[in-house]
């Protein structure tokens, strides 16, 4: 860089001061200026009446520009001050030094001129002409010249401390405005990168907006490129004929039956069947329902899948990629291996164990159906159900584990196993989801079935003055009270719960509370409206009675347990969302139709997404070991054969209810199952009270 | 006289909500503000909230078996806080809430659902429960008394620096069980919660009565760290408080509850 100099003369001395001022200063000062005058162009300066307004803004590339310039000249303009100010105190040292220097030198000489002024004086005092010479002038002379000479000097350096001072100034003024230059530098270096940013996330939008362009199109595209989708229509309509041809087939069994005429083993096959029809009904409808609804509303499909919840998730606080990244892998797999499945005739199911005897419904039957087997198809399936399992197994509650391990000692040995819903696989939330956690509202009230007993044992004295049934009858009735009254608001009744009620015995099967095909339970502003009639107790407050007294023949358990596989198969359609229904068996005899382990199994795999089916077992009076009263065992060990039996059935006890149970005095074992054996009358009670105590109202 | 700055109710069930609090003044200038939360358990929560809220409401400030006379005194108020048992007035208040209870409110209700009065009369006979909180202001808001059962939270602030909050301490003390004042209790004597506190050191002191699901969780966030959310709420109107409790409930965060807050400032 030429730096421009002027000199200056001092005592003889030159010296060289830097232009401050100069060109390059000039040039720089005038870019700057031009710079800001384009960068701060306002609605000030669009001129009279906004003729003369600019007419082209910058645009933001070329602000940025614009603003990167301007730092750097500022840049360039403050180095060229601090070089100049550093020159300028290095002549201004020197000058101090000069002026020091010629301060001395001067004073020498006035030194010298005194004393040649004192030798004068001396000389003419000794000559005897100390009245005709008056030294006392040129004293006084030296003595104002030494003074000014001091003064001049003084005044020099302070000048010059001054402008030192102001060069200090200067620097430091310079020094701010070099931090204020250095922020608004790295200020602009910011907005370059959040330009560039922008940019990047406008081409990326751009790309997802095709993207999602051509999901909302896919269809077309497919339709237009791959033929029509009504492939997918046309298996839905074959899964449909063969619904009718079953039902069809059903119908003709049904008939056969009421007229006797029908062998062992075609009722064996009535029952299969109607296992066949409620599993079948509910995986058909959860897949069908889904292509449906995915073809209807592609955006339904991000609600299906609960993804938008975990995106909530993981968006709401921080970007969790990695989770993000999980769910596509998820959905992708389980997407596109659920279409592969869709085909649902593939589906075949195990035979459940056969019936032993004819049992002849008061209740309408279940939906008849039944779909066309093949072993290809289930082993895929139970392969696929495994897989699930394996991948889940890990972080699965204790109870679901041990869930999922019974389904290897069911007696068939290869059984099959509804998947959990398709929502939860693609999300994989069976491992994570808290079960049993939903709130019973009016919107998603819950199921409670209560299966009754009614064999001919159950005459037998319970208390002082009650038989089993009577007693029993009762506390399930103060159940259904306890329920009412939970239910009943100032405002009016709110459904929280939805009742059935289904007596078993001689050879007979009954709905307690009249329900129809078509209303398979009641909600309980109805049950509370029709009870069968009220007693008063001595306090004069009234309690319904809904369960009519009977006790006669066999114990056909089994049947008992089909219809409620049926019923709560249908009940889940219905109620994806809500706590799952509840079922209650209170027996004291063992099943005289057949073993009920199977159908127990699939009715605790019936599911709504908030878990699987609960499924109580109350055995009232004796056991045949002696061993008095068994309540939430946590294992088989010790128990008779029915009495394992019974275990194996029962559900594990969800978390909330062994916290309930733990508070009204009962030892809860971590594995502990909601069973008891041999039960008393006020065990019952207790056992029946906390069983109808589900999760949280609202 | 304290007045009101802030009155927030957001109920999970029926269009209302604003009947489960009171306020009185009394002759001698005292001042009364209550805040019921029914429980939703039960079957007239709200009804019981609101007559139990007038009850106490009234019976704080109203004639009591004290004379009154010279109260509006330091002198005064201090000799009348010796002679007296302050836990004894909100029992008197219920008392009185179940008397009235009795005589306005079930005969209302044992009428209503027709063909199902075996259901009124047994849930009448189970009755309704209700929290309450309770504050008394002095005439010259040179103190406040507090009573509380339940736990229903109020929070102490001096301009919008929280001083302290209570009966309950920490989020963890809200539990699914609180003690609750029922309709139909005959003649317990309820243990309440009271304490005396000095308003005379506070420059602008505020009370703020809450419900217990947000108080929870407003005590939730001061103990993750987040001192400010009381301070925003209290800054925000009803309507937008509304939107932001909605926000909060639908990312789970906030359990879907009746939300109240009651802001009086003496």
């Amino acid at each position: 860089m030429n730096t421009q100099m002027i000199s200056i003369n001092l005592f003889g001395t030159s010296y060289e001061l830097p232009v401050i001022k100069d060109s390059t200063f000039e040039s720089l000062q005038l870019a700057i200026k031009e710079h800001r005058e384009v960068l701060s162009v306002d609605d000030k300066k669009k001129g009279l009446f906004n003729l003369f307004a600019k007419k082209e803004s910058l645009s933001a590339e070329e602000r940025l520009q614009r603003m990167e310039n301007l730092v750097e000249n500022y840049d360039e303009l403050i180095k060229l001050l601090r070089s100049k100010i550093q020159a300028c105190r290095r002549v201004f040292e020197s000058i101090g030094d000069g002026v020091e220097e010629e301060f001395l030198k001067k004073l020498a000489e006035l030194e010298k001129l005194e004393q040649q002024r004192q030798t004068l004086e001396k000389n003419f005092m000794a000559a005897g002409h100390s009245e005709s010479v008056n030294f006392e002038e040129q004293r006084q002379n030296i003595r104002n010249m030494v003074t000014n000479l001091s003064r001049s000097a003084i005044l020099i350096l302070k000048k010059l401390r001054y402008a030192l001072d102001a060069l200090e100034a200067l620097a430091s003024d310079d020094e701010k405005q070099r931090q204020v230059y250095e922020t608004l530098k790295n200020d602009v270096n910011l907005y370059r990168q959040f330009y560039e940013f922008n940019q990047k996330m406008a081409a990326i939008q751009k790309e997802i907006a095709q993207m999602t362009n051509i999901a909302l199109n896919f269809d077309s595209i497919l339709r237009d490129n791959l033929g029509p989708l009504g492939i997918l229509v046309d298996q839905i309509g074959q899964i449909d004929s063969n619904l009718s041809e079953s039902l069809a087939e059903i119908e003709k069994l049904s008939l056969e039956l009421e007229k006797g005429s029908t062998s062992s083993e075609s009722l064996s096959l009535v029952s299969d069947t109607l296992i066949s029809s409620i599993i079948s009904g509910r995986m058909r409808s959860d897949v069908i329902s889904d292509i449906l609804e995915n073809l209807r509303n592609p955006l339904s499909d991000t609600d299906q899948i609960d993804f938008n919840l975990r995106l909530a998730e993981s968006v709401s606080d921080e970007l969790n990629f990695a989770a993000l990244a999980d769910n596509m892998r998820i959905l992708v797999r389980r997407g596109i291996h659920d279409l592969e499945l869709s085909p649902l005739d593939s589906e075949a199911l195990a035979s459940p164990a056969s019936s032993e005897k004819p049992v002849s419904s008061a209740i309408p039957g279940p939906e008849p159906a039944t779909l066309s087997m093949k072993t290809e198809g289930t082993m895929t399936e139970v392969s696929e159900i495994t897989q699930i399992a394996d991948t889940t197994r890990e972080s699965r509650t204790s109870e679901t584990t041990q869930t999922a391990d019974k389904t290897q000692e069911t007696p068939q040995g290869q059984t099959w196993t509804p998947p959990p819903p398709r929502r939860e696989q693609k999300l994989g939330r069976f491992q994570e989801r808290q079960f049993y956690s939903a709130a019973i509202s009016r919107a998603n009230p819950t199921l409670v079935v209560f299966l009754l007993d009614q064999s001919g044992s159950m005459e037998t004295p319970f208390t002082r003055s009650l038989s089993r049934s009577e007693y029993l009858g009762q506390v399930v009735d103060r159940a259904i009270e306890e329920l009412a009254s939970r239910c009943n608001k100032a405002d009016g009744i709110r459904n929280y719960f939805d009742i059935a009620i289904l007596g078993y015995g001689n050879q007979r099967l009954e709905s307690l509370l009249g329900i129809t095909a078509k209303q398979p339970w009641l909600p309980i502003s109805e049950v509370a409206f029709a009870p069968l009639k009220i007693r008063t107790d001595e306090q004069g407050l009234p309690h319904p009675q809904w369960v009519p007294i009977r006790h006669e023949g066999d114990t056909p358990m089994c049947a008992a347990l089909q219809q409620a596989c049926y019923l709560v198969g249908l009940w889940c359609n219905t109620h994806p969302a809500s706590y799952p229904p509840t079922v209650i068996n209170i027996t004291d005899g063992e099943s005289t139709d057949g073993d009920p382990e199977m159908a127990a199994h699939i009715l605790r795999q019936l599911h709504t997404q908030d878990g699987q089916t609960l499924f109580f077992n109350l055995h009232v009076g004796d056991v045949p070991s002696g061993r008095g009263e068994i309540v939430f065992p946590e294992s088989s060990v010790g128990l008779d054969e029915y009495g394992a039996l019974l275990f194996r059935m029962s559900s594990p006890m969800p978390p909330h209810l062994k916290e309930a149970a733990r508070a009204e005095g009962f030892r809860i074992f971590e594995d502990a199952r909601f069973f008891a054996y041999g039960a008393g009358a006020d065990l019952a009670t207790r056992f029946l009270n906390l069983g109808t105590r589900p999760g949280k109202l609202v | 006289m304290a007045r009101c700055s802030l009155l927030f109710f957001r109920p999970f069930h029926g269009p209302a909500g604003d009947d489960r609090w009171a306020w009185r003044r009394g002759n001698t200038g005292r001042t009364s503000w209550v805040l019921c939360d029914g429980a939703s358990e039960s079957f007239d929560g709200a009804g019981w909230a609101k007559i139990l809220a007038e009850s106490l409401a009234l019976r704080l400030v109203g004639p009591s078996s004290f004379s009154s006379r010279g109260y509006h005194t330091a002198e005064g108020q201090k000799n009348v806080a010796i002679r007296i048992d302050p836990a004894d007035l909100p029992n008197q208040g219920a008392r009185e809430a179940r008397r009235r209870y009795r005589r306005e409110r079930i005969p209302q209700l044992a009428s209503h659902h027709p063909g199902m009065e075996w259901l009124n009369q047994v849930s009448l006979a189970r009755g309704s429960w209700s929290t309450a909180l309770a504050v008394r202001i002095s005439p010259f808001f040179s103190h406040v008394d507090v009573w509380a059962l339940g736990d229903t939270e109020l929070f102490v602030l001096d301009g919008w620096q929280e001083l302290l909050h209570l009966p309950l301490q920490k989020s963890s003390d809200f539990t699914i069980g609180p003690p609750l004042i029922a309709s139909s209790d005959g003649g317990t004597v309820l243990s309440w919660w009271y304490r005396r506190l000095n308003l005379r050191s506070l420059r602008r002191p505020r009370l703020v009565l809450v419900s217990d699901t947000l108080a929870s969780y407003i005590l939730e966030k001061q103990e993750a760290g987040d001192s400010n959310f009381l301070r925003e709420i209290l800054t925000l109107t009803p309507e937008n408080l509304a939107c932001r409790l909605s926000y909060e409930e639908t990312t789970g965060r906030l359990r879907r509850d009746d939300h109240s807050l009651l802001e009086v400032i003496p």
